[in-house]
């Protein structure tokens, strides 16, 4: 039987289809690939810390600027349900929805921000094995 | 030629930076706020400047402000904005920014006008 930590941890490795144009950010060179993949998993980051800090701050604002500093991230990741989901808790934050659908949000906002995560940092030993 | 990018996220400098020096349009400078930005126009003479609106400490538009009236100079600016912000791209002009590119852009484009810029 899989324990919890074990389906947590096969949770946290999933991977997910990136849908960035990497080429035309780094015109086929791999070191700028990794620098652009480590300045992306760090936006990652920030928007779920900004999240966090939103939440425990009681501010919509928190999470608002992050959004509005990685916009570009949110481009170039092209992935319609993130950016829906960041969209949906921009909402929800603003509505004061914390009982309603804020919750349910922020839970797949966490585990979509997890996937990127992972398969962008499989992204970049892909590009270092090279 | 020397160009100064100033825009809070690491990501968009990288990529704009790595864009220009590869068109090998100048030595490209990077400063992440607005206060940063203002020291290094104060120790460097740049042919162009790409800046941001929203920013730590000091805004796009007090940057613009500061180069236009405190230093008197007519260093050309790109302003890099969202969407949704035409009011504060107008203010910009107002203050003396000569163009703008709405974010989210190709580096391609942004290529293409700093070249334009440069040109003149």
């Amino acid at each position: 039987m899989p324990t919890k930590e074990m389906a947590l941890a096969t949770k946290q490795q999933k991977l997910r289809t990136l849908n960035i144009d990497f080429d035309q950010y780094t015109e086929g060179d791999l070191a700028f690939k990794r620098e652009l993949i480590t300045l992306l998993v760090k936006n990652v980051r920030e928007f779920v810390q900004s999240l966090s800090d939103s939440l425990s701050k009681n501010s919509s604002q928190i999470f608002a600027e992050a959004c509005h500093k990685g916009k570009i991230t949110l481009h170039m990741l092209n992935d319609d349900e993130y950016n829906g989901i960041v969209r949906e808790l921009q909402g929800d934050l603003v509505n004061n929805n914390f009982d309603g659908s804020l919750k349910r949000h922020a839970r797949r906002f966490a585990e979509v921000s997890e996937e990127i995560v992972t398969s962008l940092n499989e992204e970049f030993a892909k590009s270092a094995a090279a | 030629m020397k160009i100064l990018i100033c825009d809070d996220d690491e990501a968009l400098v990288s990529m704009i930076r790595f864009k220009l020096s590869r068109e090998n349009l100048g030595e490209v400078f990077k400063a992440l706020d607005g206060r940063s930005a203002q020291e290094l126009i104060r120790q460097e003479s740049f042919d162009l400047i790409i800046t941001d609106i929203h920013m730590p400490f000091h805004s796009g538009l007090e940057l613009i402000s500061f180069v236009r009236r405190e230093l008197k100079a007519n260093t050309p600016i790109i302003v890099l904005s969202a969407e949704g912000l035409e009011d504060t791209v107008l203010q910009a002009f107002e203050i003396g920014a000569n163009d703008f590119i709405t974010k989210p852009f190709s580096p391609a484009e942004l290529a293409v006008r700093v070249k334009r810029i440069l040109k003149n």
